[in-house]
Parts: structure tokens; C-alpha cells; sequence
């Protein structure tokens, strides 16, 4: 029997060749199963547990010796077929090449496959020589992506003498084979290769060329005459076209360098020239041009070809393509007068560039080859009359006819949504029906609009009182799902905690029915015992669960500020209990946060009538979401429909019946939100010094700076096995006084206090305001993206308290230590943008305003871009205090400025005349607030305030920033543009 | 489904020879069902050859991109597919993610040449082609042909091109959504090449996860992160970029926003010549999975009447019911939304710029597009057990009970809003198609 004959030879470990080698196809496929069983056993391996000084090492050895295996590998390999193959060796390619296969089997077995899965796996050890060898004696016939994956290690030759790597470079193994530089060497220039990968690390003895190695290759085979060097330039030309990646392409840009072609040669080889400069990678382009800038005044260069291709050049967003291209235009137009109008026609394209030394390169051009009386060109160039900068106008001004008119013409912008504070627009929908309540519910955890948890705190007691026994099991799947989400740790994007802690009322909710309802709520109430169940019987999750299955008043909350929504939902859990159906008060009424004062007036009424206690927290989210400044007609009537008399007045002071000083301040706690909205200094000084108490954190105005700051921390110093104390400098803004206002957190249970059972001696105030913190962890802030703005929109009238916080957590340097910190900036200036809307804000939403013009994230500069446009728009803006803000942070090098001239171009010059007065004051008052030696970035700034001043007529300087300009002048780079600035009448 | 391959069969390499000053450009064809004898469909000039090229490399590079998958997945490549007939000839692909959809669409004068016979089929589009697309210049003369017009050219019936691709169900899925987002699409504005330059130049570095909005500043049109209800929407606003690069070509730029802003097409216009690129809501969710064509193929369409589809040749016309009504003899004017309902089964395209459906015919089988769609198969599969009861019928209004997964869900359907109580429902609010549930009922209300 073959069978037992196998197993012999196999434990004697002699020589199965002869064996292998006298049988029959037949025999072979007969084999197979007993081979694999065989290959099972012999391969076996057995498990070994080291106990070590770490603990227990797992590792394993093989049963049988190796000499075994590779008997059995023969076996396998001649008589398996090719899947069996696949299945049984790791790499069998690797096999097929060793010299004792090619040696004792290949000779007289070969099998089908031999070819196949050498190029299909690409063996390691195949090199480029040996695979050439195989080629050579016929034994398969390599693939292209093979020799590509080969070819470019070809020339360095390696190997291990005495443990130490020696590689030698050895370029004649490319004349070895006829084939090479015949076929394969092109192969390079066809598909993408590791070509551009290949550096040698290793000390090479004979090549001190760095990484070029395989570009020196080349130019040294061009240079023999070994390689065509007209085919090897064409060949490298198309590689452009391939769409090769980067780093590629750029390799073969640099190989064009270093064979750099004559101008013969560029001339005869113009098409491929072309071709290239479609490439998408700008360092092709760029050395296409290079050579086209010395034949471009050459005879046969096909001039008209370049201008018709100039377009994507001139729009490119690499600088010196676009510099290069108008060199080679206006060379062109120089030694072809047939050409200048259309090179001018052209080169108007680049006008559309808002750098200013393009603009004036091509102005300059159509100034010196234009005709003024060309109509074509005059239209041409007015289509860029908008974008043009003052010195190309200038440049420009005989084909800017109508120059003036169109100068005063900046549109104005047309999508700005004003702000919406009361109107039809935004209107929030109310409902009323069952069917309504229920799909509202629904959706409450889902974060689809950010008042829906507003909403939720008044449509669940209002849903409470619908339910029947016909209709309470449609709440099953919204059950299920708060159920769900309160026991899940998966993240959410979509959602913040907020959500989190919705849906653990609605868990409360539902606990209530299944006793109110447990006949109709059985299928439910067995689900969430036995989804309670599996996670019991789950040690991993029984805290968690028991933590987040505890009624909302037990739960806990992951930072301060999220009591004031914990303290709303308690209240409004108290309404389900007591079957009320009231509103909160500060359930608003129009998106995104706002409340009509009618419907506040009709709401605490209702309270009243109901004898419901009103929570002081609610109270005052409700009066600082009054919109600023309306007056709806029949205040004063409705007002008087309130019982309690300082509530009344409370009102009376904030439609402006009454004055502050004429009333008695019983419970401050109910004026202070009046007070801090209106923001009238004497105001608030009266108010703080009649009740002795300090309102800085409140109002959010802090002494702050920005400069250098010394920082100090632990290194370990290995040489003296110390830790070391090493410092750092920062660039950073500081609030000084912010600590000083620290408070404790009160307890919940006070919170839940009605406001008329509130003690009257003490001065602390008690408010919303005493939760606001957002505070930060030392790599991630604890409030959740999503939630920020919810919590902006708490006190949508006195932004600045929230605002300070996030500028002293979260920018003290104009980067981001994390993504959350990155989320919360974007949300938050998304919510500020809606709400803007009145220009005395206090100091810290102006600060945040200007750290998020600054900051490192472009989102958020953007953002904060439109809310400076809009609020210009509706002139709500104080451009004096944000420009100093700025002014200051830049002071301190808060963030390059390059940053912010960046965003001066490209988004807030030019958007109307009125804005660029605006624009104007901004970036004076900044100057002014800025060092005595002007920081680098500071020649753009000055630019764009020249070009700002040459645009307005109105543009006056104050003196405190001239004098800031003259102590600038020292400095030569920027004279000249101040010297500009300041002749300027 | 996804070890489920299709296989191309080409009978040749598409390429470009050039013979006496003329560039050929050979695009060889297969079609899954294949209709017609003629091995050619088009064989003619091309008037604009440089835009065209760069629409074709474009295209190409659509196509080869993908904004969710990994590297690794990009390595197969996906053929376009080509419509010829009615004396105009398209070009579309879709991105790997199926997020993007692009069209290139040669318009009557740009071409001139001979439409052997009507009818849609996938093109072989290799490196080389593309390759030498790029070198394709302004005043070239550039001949096309979809197919191979010299019938002698190879030996008949044998193939020489084979590629093994997966079938691109993603395509059929998404390809079908698009036309149906395209029929709610309206023109929202056109911008010249300086307007359309500068706002792609503000299109923001890297990977976007915000939406942008397309808005006015001043006299300039810029891409913003804030939101504006009038403004159009773009998430995952970095695909534009596969734009740029025709920008300063074109002579004009047309915006289409879907109604619900769930996809934005641009239209890129040059000389007679259209390039269409749509993308969807966000980069992270292919047309494919979005339910808008949902609704319309729950209701069975007569057999014969997708039989008579089938053996019509009006390729690129404009589709007109009552002449089908007419000459094949089947009353169409019943089914109510034909024309959404048989885009949706991949038999009509929709033209954007002359606001209508045309004839196209996706060149792959019937049962392919039918079977694609889980949420409709979800609705089967809730039919079939029985899980769907209805409540309440009276005129307008239906209400219904679903089981889902351990609850059972509440449906609504009152007039045109419709509402359920499942987590799909509730988070998307109807804006990405109907649920299942709500799909189930309405079959098994219309069924009855």
C-alpha cells in the first residue's frame, strides 16, 4: 500500500523522491485524502504555558520534527491540485522557487499551477534575477504586476554576512536580460510602482547618491546610450497621464529634472509636453513650465496651444503654476503681436486670484499688450471688476470705464436670514391630538430640532391625560426605545446626554403606566423584565443597569449645568404624577428658543389659577427667552391679570413701566434675570449695591490678557535617572478674576423649592447661573456636543456668562485639544448666529466672538465670519470692541495672523459697501491694540486695510492707531503700505 | 448579494488609434440583456473633443472614487454605461460609496454621426483609455464608437476582454433613486465660470463631516458652513472636488436641489455638452439606500406592459405614455405615477434641463433591480407572516398595527402624511423614504 509506504518513509525520515517520482496520475488523486489527513497529524502542534515573572506565557511547538513536515509538503505538492493546494500551504510559491524543489522536483514535475501562484503570490524571497532565471529556462512566464513588484529592488544586491546586511548597488543586472531593458524597464512607466518608495537605507559601499538611485539609473542608462533617451523622455512625460498618485508623479517630475531635456528636445516633444500639464499634481506642472518658459519665445512653440490650455493653469491653486503661466503669456505676447489679444483675453482669467502680486502680474500684462478699445476685452475684464484690488485697478482703470459706478456697487447680500425672534416663520407647531402627542414623543430622543426637549417637558404631562386602556400599548415601541437607549453605552452622534436623560423619563413614564395600565402594558412590562434579566445574568452590566434603570431623581448627572434641564424634568414628572397638564414657562414658542411674552403672561396666570408652585429655575430660562425690546401692544393689561404682586412688578420693570429704583427687591432672584438682560450699567450697579452681592460671573465680564506664559512640567531624564522640571512657554489668554467667583453647587433638593418659600435675608442669589459651568476634564470637556447649545439657548438675552466659561476651558490657546472642544466651538457658534441680536452684548460673548475668529479650526472661523456679517447687517454688532478684542489676542500672539487675514480675503472683504466700513473700523480698532512692533502677518493686514481705506471714502484712522502706524514704520517691510495707508486723504 | 459577480464580457479593449490625423475612440460594449444584433450603436464625430475628454476623465475618476470604503475595496473598477439613440449620447457612473452620480451628456449638435441602433449598454473603460483621453487636444478630430462598427474587425461571438466585477447592485439601486430625486429636483440658479470658480474655491480642505450651504456674499457665491433654510445643502461637500478640474472650462453651471435637499445636482454646460453630477444628502449614504423609489414599486405593474418596455427602442426620447398607450395596446393612463414607477424599475432616465423622463433602458436584468431592495423586501417579508393589521379604513385614512421587533407598531396614513412609531420613522421623519411598516400597509391596503 502507497499509503503505509508514505507513512514509513515519512517516519524514518529517508527519501520519498523515488516514491513521489513513480506515480501515476491516478495514484496521485488516489493519495489525496490519506495526504491530508497525514498533513493534519505531522503538522500538530501542542500548547505551552511558561510561567514567567510577568505571569503566563502562551506559546506552542510542533509535534513532529521538520524534516517530517518537509517530507510531507513533497508529498503534498506533487500530488495535490491546485485548490488543494491553496487551501494546504500558506505561500506554496514560495516552495516552487527554493533550490531543493527546483533542484529534485521541478525537474521532472511541474505542476499546472507552478506559474500561476508564483504571480499570483508574489513570493519575498523571489528576486528580480531569479524570477529572470525561471523566465529564462521556461518555467513560467512572469506577470507584469510581478516584474513591476520586482524590478525596482533589481538593482541593489543583499545579503547577510555574519549577521550584518550588506547591500551593494549593482545597476549591470539590467543588462543581464535583453528582455529588461526591452520590455520591463517601460512596465515602470505604465502602472504605479514602489519605484518612488525605493531608498536604500542601508549603507551602500559604491552609491553615495542618496535616494536617487533608481533616477540616477536612468540618466546613466540614457547618458550609455543603453536606453533610447528621446523614448525614456516621452515615456516619462505620459506618466502624467496615468493617474498615478502624489509622490509618483513627483518622482517622475524629478526624473524629467535631473535628464533635463534640451530645447530641442522640448520643442520636438511639445504634444507630451501638453499632455502633461493636465496632470492634477502641481510639481508636474511645474516642471512642465519650467522648460516651457525658455521655449516659449521660440518659433515653432505652439503658442495658441498654450493659451488654450492656460485656463487650468490660471485657475490652479498652487501660486507659482499661476506666476509661471503669465511669465510664459507675456512672453508670448512679446514675440507674437498676432497673439497679444488673445493672451490678454486670457490672461484676464487670473484676475479672478485675489492675491494681490498675481492680480497686478496680469493686470500688467493686458496693460502692456491690451488695446482699451477692444470691446471684447473691456467686457471681459469688467466681469472681474468686483474682485479686482485697488493697484490693479488702477493698473486696469482705461478699461474700467464705469469704474466708479460699479465700485459703489457691491451688492448687497441676498441670503442673509435676518434673525428671527417672533415670527411666522419660526413659529413653533403646537400639538394637541393623541395622534400627534404620540408621534412627537416619538421622536423626542431622536435630537431631530434642538427645542425638542422643551417640548417634551410639556407633551408628556399632556399625553399623561390621554391615555386610556384602548390606547396606551401604541407607547410600546417609544418605551422600548428610551428603555433601550438609557441601558445602552453605544455612542450616538446624532444626540447628546440631554437625550440620554430624556429617555430616562420616559422610562419613569412608563413605569407609572405599567402600575396605572399593567393589564395592557403586560407584553411590555416581560420584555423589559427579561432584557433586565439577560443583563442581570451579564455581570459586566449589572451596575450600569441598576445606575440607569433608577428613577430620574436618583439618577446621577454628568456635570453642574445639567441640573438645570435635570431640575426641569423632575418638575415636569411631578405634573404626570399629579395628572397636570400645564406648560412649562419656558417651554418656548418660536425656534430656536424664544417665547412670546403674551403666552408667558397666560402661562404663569394659569399657574396661579392652578395653584401650582412656579420653580424659580423655569422662571428664569422663561424671562431671559423674552425677546429684547418688544413690546407687544396690551402688556400692561395683560400683566395686570397676575396675582402676585412682585411677579407683577417684575414684569412691569421688564416692558419698562416701572423703574428699578422705584420698586422693593423682595426676591431678587425674580429680577435678576430682568436686570441682567436689559444690561444697563446704572442698572446693574444699582442692583448689585443695594443687594451687596457681585454679578461679574453673571454678566461674564473678566479682566483678561494674552501673552507668553512660563509652564512648567516633569520629564525623566535617563542620564541622571531623574525627573526633571523643564518649562515651556505658551501663547495664552487668561481670565484673571474667574476663579475668585467660584461657588459651591446647592443642593437639588433646594433647587426644587418653590420661589415664595425662598429665605429673604441672604444676598446670594439663587439662579441658573449658579450651575453654568463648562467645565473641562484635562483631555475632554464633560459636556457632550449637542447639549452645548441647548445651554446657550437657557439664556438666549445674556450670552456672555456660558461664553466666558467655554473662552477660559476651552480657549486659552487657539487650538483644540480634542474633537468634543472642536464639536462644541462649531455648535455653539451655529446657536450665537441664530440669537445675535442686539450689539450691546457683554464682554465675554465679544471675546468668545473673537476667539472663534482666530481659533485653529476653519468651521468655526467661517462661522464666526457670518455671524459678524449678519449682525453688520442688521448693525448689531460693536465693531470697536471686537476689533480691540482682537487686537489684544493678537498682542499675544493668540494665533497666526495669517489665520485671520486668510479669512479677511476670503470671506469678510468685499460682501458690501457697508461691511467694508465696518470691516474698515474692526481692523483699526485691532491695530490700535496691537505691540509696537508689528508681528509677522502684520504687511497682509495692513494691506487690506489700504485697500479698504482706498474703497471707502468715509474711512477715517483715530489717532491712537496712527500713532500705532508711525510706531510701525520702523520696521522697513511694512513702511511702505503704512506710508500708503497714511497718505491717503 | 455580495458575493453575487457580474461578468463583463467585452469583445475588445476600449481604446483610441489614430489614423491619418483622426483619433478613434472605441468603446467596446456589453449589455446583460442584450437586445439588439448590431455590434455598434453610435459611430460618429464628436464635435467638442477636449471638454469631452476631460468629461470622460472625469467621469472615470467618479466612478474610481469612493467616499466610505476602504482602498482596498476602490481596486475594482466599475464600468459606466452608455445610452445612444435619438441623436444624443450618454455617458453615466456612479461612485464605488454610490454617493455620486455623474452623466455626460452629448447633446444633438455635438455630434455628428450615425446612430446605428438605440439602446443602453455598459462600456469598458481601462487605464490606457483614459490615459489617452488625456491627451485628446482642442481641434483633434475625434470618432467614436460604442461598439465596433468593422463587424470583421474580431472573429464572431468570441470574447477577448473578460472582467469579473461585483455586481454593482449598489449601481441598479442607486441608479434608479436618482431619477426619481431628478423628477424632484427644481432649478434653483445658474452661475457663470467666475461664480463658479470662486465658490470652488472655498470648498474647505480635507474630509467634511458639516453640511454646507451654497450662499451669496456680496457679489461672490460661497460654499458656508451655517445654515440656511433657502440655501442649498451639501453634505459631504469635499466630492465637489472632483469637479475642479472642469471648472474653468465650462461656460455655465446650473444648480438642481431636490426638494427635501436629499441630493444637489450640478450641470456643468460647454458646447453642447452636459456634465450632470449629483450628489447625495451626505457622503456616508449611497443613493442606494435611500427609499424615495420605494413607494412607487410597491404596486405591481402588469406584465405585459414591462414586456412592451422591453421591446421599445426610443432610446434618449422623451417618454410619452399615451403613444405606448397607443401602440401596444395596453391602458396606461390607470397606473397612476407610471412614469416614477418605471424609472424606478430602471426603464426611464430623467433629463433635468428639459424636465422630463426619457427612455433608458439599464442594460442589466429585470430581476436584478426588482430584487434589490431590503426595505421593500422587509415589507414583503412582514406581509407574508402576517404581521401587518389594519385597524381603520375610511376614505384617507388608514390605521394600522405592525408587528416589529418585540413591539408592535402604530401606523398612520392620513391624506399625504403618513407616520409610525419605529426608530427608522422617528429619526428621519419620512425624509429618507417610507419604513417598512408604513410600506406594508400600504400594499396590503391597495391589495385589498
Amino acid at each position: 500500500m502507497l499509503s503505509q509506504q508514505i507513512e514509513a518513509i515519512v517516519e524514518k525520515e529517508g527519501d520519498i523522491i523515488p516514491l513521489l517520482k513513480s506515480l501515476t496520475p491516478t495514484q496521485k488523486r488516489e493519495l489525496v485524502p490519506f495526504l491530508k489527513t497525514l498533513r493534519t497529524k505531522i503538522f500538530e502542534r501542542y500548547d505551552i504555558h511558561d510561567k514567567t515573572k510577568w505571569g503566563v506565557s502562551y506559546s506552542s511547538k510542533p509535534v513532529h520534527s521538520q524534516a517530517k513536515m518537509d517530507i510531507v509538503d513533497k508529498a503534498c505538492y506533487v500530488c495535490f491540485n491546485k485548490t488543494d493546494t491553496k487551501k494546504a500551504f500558506f505561500q506554496v510559491s514560495r516552495l516552487s522557487i527554493s533550490n531543493d524543489y527546483l533542484e529534485n522536483i521541478i525537474p521532472w514535475y511541474k505542476p499546472k499551477w507552478f506559474g500561476d501562484l508564483i504571480n499570483d503570490e508574489m513570493p519575498w524571497d523571489l528576486t528580480y534575477e531569479k524570477l529572470m532565471d525561471l523566465a529564462q529556462k521556461e518555467l513560467f512566464e512572469p506577470s507584469q504586476a510581478l516584474i513591476l513588484a520586482r524590478l525596482p529592488n533589481a538593482i541593489v544586491e543583499s545579503s547577510w554576512n555574519n549577521n550584518v546586511n550588506k547591500s551593494i548597488y549593482k545597476p549591470e543586472v539590467l543588462l543581464k536580460h535583453k528582455t529588461t531593458l526591452d520590455q520591463h524597464i517601460w512596465f515602470l512607466f505604465e502602472e504605479a510602482s514602489g519605484i518612488n518608495n525605493y531608498y536604500n537605507y542601508l549603507h551602500l559601499d559604491n552609491y553615495k547618491g542618496g535616494n536617487d538611485i533608481w533616477i540616477d539609473t536612468f540618466v546613466n542608462l540614457t547618458a550609455t546610450e543603453k536606453l533610447d533617451r528621446h523614448k525614456v523622455l516621452i515615456a516619462t512625460l505620459y506618466t502624467s497621464t496615468k493617474g498615478f498618485n502624489k509622490t509618483l508623479s513627483g518622482w517622475f517630475a524629478e526624473l524629467l529634472l535631473k535628464l533635463n531635456p534640451t530645447l530641442e528636445e522640448v520643442l520636438s516633444l511639445q504634444d507630451a509636453f501638453f499632455a502633461a500639464l493636465n496632470s492634477p499634481h502641481s510639481k508636474v506642472v511645474n516642471s512642465v513650465l519650467k522648460y516651457f518658459k525658455v521655449a516659449a519665445t521660440h518659433k515653432i512653440f505652439k503658442h495658441a496651444i498654450f493659451i488654450e490650455n492656460a485656463s487650468i493653469l490660471l485657475n490652479s491653486e498652487t501660486k507659482s503654476v499661476v506666476t509661471s503661466t503669465l511669465m510664459i503669456l507675456d512672453k508670448i505676447a512679446k514675440t507674437h503681436k498676432t497673439l497679444q489679444n488673445s493672451v490678454c483675453l486670457k490672461t484676464t482669467e487670473a484676475l479672478i486670484n485675489v492675491d494681490e502680486k498675481i492680480q497686478i502680474r496680469a493686470a500688467k500684462i493686458i496693460e502692456k499688450y491690451g488695446k482699451p478699445k477692444n470691446e471684447e476685452l473691456v467686457d471681459e475684464i469688467s466681469m472681474y471688476a468686483d474682485n479686482l484690488l485697488h493697484n490693479s485697478k488702477d493698473l486696469l482703470k482705461d478699461y474700467l470705464v464705469a469704474e466708479t459706478e460699479q465700485n459703489g456697487n457691491i451688492e448687497e447680500p441676498e441670503t442673509i436670514e435676518l434673525t428671527n425672534v417672533l415670527a411666522n416663520d419660526n413659529k413653533i407647531k403646537t400639538y394637541n391630538t393623541f395622534d400627534e402627542l404620540i408621534f412627537f414623543v416619538s421622536q423626542a430622543i431622536d435630537n431631530n430640532e434642538v427645542y425638542h426637549i422643551d417640548l417634551l417637558l410639556s407633551y408628556l404631562p399632556k399625553l399623561n391625560v390621554l391615555l386610556d386602556k384602548t390606547n396606551v400599548e401604541k407607547l410600546e415601541p417609544i418605551f422600548k426605545r428610551a428603555l433601550d437607549l438609557s441601558l445602552s453605552y453605544d455612542w450616538n452622534s446624532q444626540i447628546g446626554n440631554l437625550e440620554h436623560e430624556a429617555a430616562y423619563y420616559i422610562n419613569d413614564f412608563s413605569e407609572i403606566l405599567i402600575k396605572r395600565f399593567p393589564i395592557e402594558l403586560t407584553s411590555f412590562k416581560k420584555k423589559k423584565q427579561s432584557k433586565i434579566q439577560k443583563l442581570k445574568d451579564d455581570k459586566f452590566y449589572s451596575s450600569h443597569h441598576k445606575e440607569n434603570l433608577k428613577p430620574i431623581e436618583q439618577q446621577s448627572i454628568p456635570d453642574y449645568i445639567y441640573q438645570i434641564h435635570h431640575a426641569l424634568l423632575i418638575q415636569s414628572k411631578s405634573f404626570i404624577q399629579k395628572n397636570a397638564t400645564l406648560d412649562l414657562l419656558s417651554k418656548p414658542t418660536h425656534a430656536p428658543c424664544w417665547i412670546d411674552p403674551t403666552t408667558l403672561i397666560e402661562r404663569i396666570v394659569a399657574y396661579e389659577k392652578q395653584s401650582e408652585t412656579i420653580i424659580l429655575y423655569d422662571f428664569q430660562i422663561a424671562m431671559s427667552r423674552l425677546p429684547f425690546n418688544y413690546n407687544p401692544e396690551n402688556i400692561s393689561n395683560q400683566i395686570e391679570l397676575i396675582t402676585d404682586f412682585e411677579l407683577r412688578q417684575v414684569l412691569k420693570y421688564h416692558f419698562n413701566f416701572i423703574k428699578l429704583e422705584d420698586v422693593k427687591l423682595t426676591q431678587p432672584e425674580l429680577w435678576l434675570q430682568s436686570v441682567l438682560i436689559k444690561n444697563n450699567k446704572n442698572e446693574l450697579d444699582y442692583f448689585q449695591n443695594k443687594l451687596s452681592t457681585n454679578l461679574r460671573k453673571e454678566i461674564g465680564n473678566y479682566t483678561w490678557d494674552c501673552k507668553l506664559r512660563d509652564h512648567y512640567y516633569l520629564e525623566y531624564d535617563y542620564p541622571s535617572q531623574k525627573q526633571i522640571r523643564k518649562k515651556t512657554i505658551k501663547k495664552e489668554l487668561k481670565l484673571h478674576d474667574f476663579h475668585a467667583q467660584k461657588k459651591g453647587p446647592e443642593s437639588l433638593l433646594d433647587n426644587l423649592k418653590g420661589i415664595f418659600k425662598f429665605n429673604k435675608n441672604t444676598v446670594k442669589i439663587k439662579s441658573i447661573y449658579s450651575f453654568m459651568y463648562f467645565k473641562k476634564q484635562k483631555y475632554y470637556t464633560t459636556i457632550q456636543p449637542h447639549d452645548d447649545i441647548k445651554f446657550l439657548y437657557l439664556s438666549p438675552n445674556n450670552p456672555s456668562m456660558l461664553l466666558s466659561q467655554v473662552v477660559h476651558y476651552n480657549l486659552k490657546e487657539s487650538t483644540f485639544w480634542d474633537e468634543s472642544s472642536k464639536k462644541n466651538m462649531i455648535n455653539l457658534l451655529k446657536g450665537l448666529y441664530n440669537i445675535w441680536n442686539r450689539p450691546d452684548y457683554n464682554e465675554g460673548a465679544y471675546l468668545f466672538l473673537a476667539t472663534g475668529l482666530l481659533c485653529s479650526d476653519k468651521i468655526s472661523r467661517e462661522l464666526a465670519a457670518e455671524i459678524w456679517i449678519k449682525a453688520n447687517y442688521e448693525t448689531t454688532l460693536d465693531n470697536n470692541l471686537l476689533g480691540s478684542f482682537i487686537g489684544r489676542l493678537e498682542a499675544g500672539e493668540y494665533a497666526p495672523l495669517k489665520r485671520f487675514t486668510d479669512l479677511l480675503t476670503n470671506n469678510l472683504f468685499n460682501i458690501s459697501k457697508t461691511h467694508n466700513d465696518f470691516l474698515f473700523q474692526l481692523l483699526s480698532s485691532a491695530v490700535k491694540e496691537m505691540n509696537d512692533i508689528p508681528i509677522r502677518g502684520s504687511k497682509k493686514l495692513l494691506e487690506i486695510l489700504l485697500e479698504l481705506k482706498h474703497s471707502s471714502n468715509a474711512a477715517k484712522l483715530e489717532d491712537s492707531t496712527k500713532e500705532k502706524l508711525l510706531k510701525w514704520q520702523n520696521v522697513a517691510s511694512v513702511k511702505p503700505v503704512i506710508k500708503k495707508i497714511l497718505d491717503i486723504k | 448579494m455580495a458575493s453575487e459577480t457580474l461578468n463583463y464580457k467585452y469583445n475588445s479593449q476600449s481604446c483610441i488609434t489614430s489614423t491619418k490625423g483622426k483619433e478613434n475612440l472605441l468603446l467596446s460594449k456589453f449589455n446583460e440583456v442584450e437586445k439588439g444584433n448590431s455590434p455598434c450603436f453610435f459611430w460618429g464625430k464628436l464635435n467638442n473633443p477636449y471638454e469631452l475628454s476631460r468629461c470622460l476623465i472625469t467621469l472615470s475618476n467618479t466612478v474610481q472614487s469612493s467616499f466610505n470604503l476602504s482602498p482596498f475595496q476602490l481596486a475594482l473598477l466599475k464600468d459606466p454605461i452608455v445610452t445612444a439613440g435619438n441623436n444624443q449620447i450618454r455617458f453615466e457612473g456612479f461612485s464605488h460609496c454610490a454617493g455620486v452620480y455623474a452623466r455626460v451628456d452629448v447633446l444633438e449638435n455635438g455630434q455628428d454621426g450615425e446612430f446605428i441602433e438605440n439602446g443602453t449598454t455598459n462600456v469598458d473603460f481601462n487605464t490606457p483609455l483614459i490615459s489617452e483621453l488625456g491627451k485628446i487636444k482642442k481641434n483633434d478630430d475625434l470618432v467614436l464608437s460604442v461598439g465596433e462598427k468593422e463587424v470583421g474587425f474580431h472573429k464572431e461571438g468570441e470574447s477577448f476582454i473578460e472582467r469579473k466585477v461585483p455586481l454593482p447592485s449598489k449601481w441598479i439601486k442607486g441608479l434608479t433613486t436618482v431619477q426619481h430625486y431628478f423628477s424632484e429636483s427644481d432649478y434653483a440658479l445658474s452661475l457663470n465660470k467666475i461664480q463658479a470658480l470662486q465658490l470652488f474655491k472655498t470648498i474647505p480642505n480635507g474630509k467634511v463631516k458639516t453640511d454646507y450651504f451654497l450662499i451669496k456674499r456680496g457679489s461672490k457665491y460661497l460654499f458656508s458652513p451655517l445654515k440656511s433654510n433657502s440655501a442649498v445643502c451639501i453634505g459631504g461637500i469635499h466630492r465637489l472636488k472632483l469637479l475642479q478640474p472642469l471648472i474653468p472650462l465650462i461656460n455655465e453651471m446650473k444648480i438642481y436641489p431636490q426638494k427635501d435637499m436629499q441630493s444637489v445636482t450640478f450641470i456643468l454646460c460647454f458646447n453642447d455638452l452636459n456634465f450632470v453630477f449629483s450628489i447625495s444628502r451626505d457622503f456616508w449614504r449611497g443613493f442606494s439606500g435611500e427609499g424615495a423609489a420605494l413607494e412607487a414599486l410597491i404596486e405591481d405593474l402588469p406584465e405585459n406592459l414591462i414586456k412592451a418596455f422591453d421591446n421599445y427602442s426610443y432610446t434618449n426620447q422623451t417618454f410619452n405614455p399615451t403613444l405606448m398607450s397607443f401602440e401596444e395596446h395596453i391602458d396606461v393612463s390607470k397606473i397612476d405615477k407610471l412614469a416614477t414607477k418605471l424609472s424606478a424599475m430602471g426603464l426611464l432616465g430623467y433629463d433635468l434641463e428639459n424636465n422630463g423622463f426619457f427612455y433608458r433602458r439599464l442594460p442589466f436584468e429585470l430581476d436584478r433591480i426588482m430584487s434589490l431592495n431590503p426595505r421593500l423586501k422587509g415589507a414583503e417579508k412582514l406581509l407574508l407572516e402576517g404581521k401587518v393589521e389594519i385597524i381603520l379604513k375610511k376614505d384617507n385614512e388608514i390605521e394600522a398595527r405592525v408587528e416589529g421587533s418585540g413591539v408592535q407598531h402604530y401606523v398612520i396614513i392620513k391624506g399625504d402624511t403618513q407616520k409610525c412609531t419605529c426608530t427608522w420613522f422617528s429619526k428621519n421623519q419620512g425624509e429618507r423614504g417610507a419604513c417598512k411598516h408604513i410600506l406594508a400597509v400600504k400594499k396590503k391596503a391597495k391589495d385589498n
